[in-house]
């Protein structure tokens, strides 16, 4: 067995000793899809801000280094600047104009860029940062076994819990088989390296032959050993052997979130309150308070 | 005592398999009772195992005939989750079984298709752990922390806590290393002395079934040709090795003898020979055992305070120096995880040294180029099921020619060659899929050998071949040893080591702890003790008679046939 793949869980998990760590994995669900929804309920700039801030907070206290986000800052900094550049090219949002410029190419199209162009783009940019930290918040505070009982605790059917715990299995497995097969590969002479584009990618389509029928072979492996313990597919009544209680504690942070969800839906709905005036409120009045303190 | 598995005139052919896998084979189990089945590969033992717990005929598809009843079930009318109640059945590849992400989950999951109680299932998780010799510090951990001993063993105990009347174990230590094959060894052997369990264990080792079987049945072709109590089956040490079966060492010896009552079990073979020494029946002769190869002194790989970290921290090796001289044989041996296949990855430049130097012919891996490193070092990995990429044999034999750059007609030539060489020239057109196991591991062996190198690298050439397969594989590699090649072998067959090398290396814990030949290693007590290898049965043998005289450095079953004339 190759060693590269000691990692002791599939996800990004960091095991620490956090308050996050101790929640049920259901409460952790809770709290990413509160946050996933509340974003789309809050548009604007101190809103989203606001949002960042929680995702950071909830980060700090689990405990979460992040360095472990680095892996995919480079992805995130591309979709950035794709967001930004598309902003910037196609979007008329009305406000102070900064720079404007007609172009007539048999669209009629303008680059028309304003102060709320700019805005927009960049609270785009945080909310995307923001879903980025909070799916890192939950990979790092979790196992995968962890996610799969959580996912029992909803009552979700077996054959689901055990598809995914499945998946999480072959995904180790087949993260092997494509370095052996590739190290295999370059013991014949094929160096990965070397050559252009379209030629790298062919050689990428040699592993595929193999990664596949070591899959075949192993599904059926697979389907064996778990038939050759009596499991039927469906059909007949199953005890449960774990008990997976939710605390007082997770009660309560279930309790919090979903109320925060509420309070900002009703809230903007009906009573015209917006999460980004409050933010935006109370910043002020902070700067208020540091100009009375300087003067 | 009752029959609890009765197969009558038992057919089976896969679809797509051009004949019968099965071929009318009749058999029946007496409850408590533990059966060897034996046979070359593909002869239909793991197929029979599968008839027995319902695989076959409800889920493999293929043609039947015939019938298995267990106990008063029926293979063919009861579900398979009624017959897993009652016959569990352990397969050979650990990594596979292992379905759910903890140890815990893994065993409970049988139990919980039972719809047990809560408290008895966990009582069941405990009992079962106990009874393969596991602690509940075990219960919480993930399948990437375990060895693959530990793997196999909560794989037995899964089966186990479901609390089955028969267990069968299909080549249950064919993918482990000597201590994983040793700890479920014991588990079964434990399994047999306390339980009143059916065991049924299709095994490639002799030795093992000779002190544990009741019974054996051998198979090949399709049918049981052989059957009887190990010594009866066991003492035809001919007959079964024209079928590709190895008899245990002390019964190969007994027939060199041509003893009468034949020994099947070292303890015996002891017995026996201590009186016959006493009385002495034998004389013991000095035999010279080749302490230096031809050697050569003209380098082609040299390793210098070699170390090796993996991306993730793990050190690997740990300043590992040595000079590979050309034309030499050595085999490099040591536990799982203690970097043998690490150290070789770094002679055909896989893997670059983390500190430290590697020249091969005198140029640093560094510097060299994939191509350069691999028309010097050939490396073959352990599955051939990673290394066969092309659709036809012989365009998979031209892989590594054509990425070296060499002419058409250079690269059929050396096509022809060297599917020549490993007897594979008239599949030159198949596919490789269809091909055997054995046939599969010698075309990945061919498809290296046409890139001509100078150094042969093998991973585990013989894990899972019969010994008919692995002896063709030696003598090959034996041939290219011959023919100036430097062949270096990654194994855990020790037999294989003491036959054929000239030159063992030990590595445990990323460092080497000894080298030099086989009889000098296999007398060092220390050093077997510290990388718990287990010298073949005759060296075992020779050990315990060293009080009469016997030199522990014997190696061979031929070679102890000259010691004792």
């Amino acid at each position: 067995m190759p060693q590269f793949q000691s990692t002791k869980s599939f996800f990004l998990y960091v095991p620490a000793d956090s308050p996050i760590h101790k929640l049920h994995p259901l409460t952790k669900l809770v709290i990413v899809f509160v946050i996933n929804l509340i974003s789309f309920f809050v548009m604007d700039f101190y809103g989203t801000l606001c949002l960042l801030a929680l995702i950071l907070i909830l980060l700090a206290i689990g405990k979460v280094p992040l360095s472990l986000a680095k892996s995919f800052v480079m992805a995130l900094l591309g979709i950035i600047q794709l967001i930004m550049i598309s902003y910037l090219l196609f979007t008329q949002i009305p406000g102070n104009i900064i720079y404007f410029e007609a172009y007539v190419v048999l669209l009629r199209w303008h680059i028309y860029v304003s102060d709320a162009t700019l805005l927009n783009a960049f609270t785009m940019d945080i909310r995307l940062v923001t879903l980025f930290l909070t799916t890192t918040f939950f990979l790092a505070t979790t196992r995968d076994r962890d996610l799969i009982y959580g996912l029992r605790k909803l009552h979700i059917p077996y054959a689901g819990c055990l598809m995914f715990s499945l998946m999480f299995r072959s995904m180790s497995l087949f993260v092997d088989d494509y370095y052996i097969i590739r190290e295999a590969m370059m013991s014949k002479a094929l160096d990965f390296g070397k050559g252009s584009i379209a030629k790298r990618l062919r050689r990428y389509v040699f592993l595929i032959i193999p990664l596949m029928i070591l899959m075949v072979k192993r599904t059926e492996e697979i389907a064996y050993a778990i038939e050759a313990r009596g499991i039927p597919i469906r059909g007949r009544k199953r005890a449960v052997y774990h008990d997976f209680p939710l605390t007082a504690i997770d009660y309560a942070v279930c309790g919090v979130f979903v109320s925060f969800f509420l309070g900002i839906v009703v809230g903007k709905t009906y009573l015209g309150f917006n999460l980004g005036d409050l933010a935006f409120g109370i910043i002020q009045r902070f700067i208020d308070i540091l100009r009375g303190f300087i003067k | 005592m009752r029959n609890q598995i009765v197969a009558e005139n038992l057919w089976w052919q896969y679809e797509g398999a051009k004949d019968w896998i099965l071929k009318g084979i009749n058999l029946t189990v007496k409850q408590g009772e533990f059966l060897g089945i034996m046979g070359p590969s593909g002869a239909g033992k793991t197929t029979l195992c599968m008839c027995m717990n319902g695989l076959i005929p409800q889920r493999a598809r293929g043609r039947y005939k015939g019938c298995v009843k267990i106990g008063d079930l029926d293979t063919i009318e009861n579900k398979m989750f009624e017959l897993a109640g009652k016959v569990g059945m352990v397969f050979q590849d650990p990594e596979t079984q292992f379905v759910m992400m903890t140890v815990e989950d893994e065993i409970a999951l049988g139990l919980e298709n039972l719809a047990l109680p809560r408290e008895e299932m966990r009582e069941r998780v405990r009992w079962a752990m106990d009874v393969v010799g596991l602690s509940d510090d075990f219960l919480g951990k993930t399948p990437l922390e375990l060895s693959g001993g530990e793997k196999q063993r909560i794989a037995i105990a899964s089966i186990l806590a479901l609390k089955p009347e028969i267990l069968i174990l299909d080549e249950p230590t064919s993918n482990l290393d000597p201590v994983g094959k040793a700890e479920v060894f014991s588990t079964v052997e434990d399994l047999k002395n306390k339980f009143d369990i059916t065991i049924i264990v299709v095994e490639h080792e002799a030795e093992k079934l000779a002190e544990f079987a009741d019974r054996i049945i051998v198979i090949y072709n399709g049918q049981i040709v052989e059957e009887g109590s190990p010594r009866e089956v066991f003492k035809k040490v001919d007959t079964l090795k024209s079928l590709g079966i190895r008899s245990p060492q002390v019964t190969e010896f007994a027939q060199y003898k041509k003893w009468d009552d034949v020994p099947i079990t070292i303890n015996e073979a002891e017995k026996k020979l201590a009186e016959m020494l006493k009385k002495e029946q034998y004389r013991i002769q000095k035999i010279e055992v080749k302490t230096e190869g031809k050697r050569s002194r003209e380098p082609i790989i040299q390793a210098e305070n070699l170390h090796y970290t993996y991306p993730n921290g793990g050190k690997a090796l740990k300043g590992v120096s040595l000079t590979i001289g050309k034309g030499d044989y050595l085999a490099i041996i040591g536990p799982n995880g203690s970097g043998k296949t690490t150290l070789a990855k770094h002679f055909n430049g896989i893997l670059k040294p983390t500190d430290g130097k590697v020249l091969v012919d005198g140029s640093d891996i560094k510097k060299a180029t994939i191509t350069k490193l691999a028309s010097k070092v050939g490396y073959c990995f352990q599955n051939p099921d990673h290394q066969l990429f092309c659709q036809t044999v012989k365009d998979e034999v031209a892989f590594g020619p054509l990425n070296l750059g060499l002419t058409k007609e250079e690269v059929e030539e050396r096509v022809d060659k060297a599917l020549k060489t490993v007897g594979l020239e008239i599949f030159g057109d198949e596919h490789p899929f269809f091909l055997g196991k054995g046939q599969r591991q010698r075309l990945a062996i061919a498809s290296i050998l046409a890139m001509e190198p100078e150094v042969l690298i093998i991973d585990e050439p013989t894990t899972g071949q019969d010994y008919r397969m692995a002896e063709e594989i030696m003598c090959l590699l034996d041939q290219l040893n011959e023919k100036g090649h430097t062949v270096i072998i990654i194994t855990h067959n020790m037999p294989l080591v003491c036959e054929h090398v000239e030159r063992v290396i030990v590595m445990l814990d990323g460092k080497i702890i000894v080298d030099g030949p086989p009889a000098e290693i296999f007398t060092r007590e220390d050093v077997l003790r510290e990388a718990h290898l287990y010298p073949p049965q005759i060296t075992q043998l020779a050990k315990k008679l060293a009080k009469f005289g016997v030199p522990g450095n014997v190696l061979t079953v031929e070679q102890m046939n000259r010691v004792l004339s």
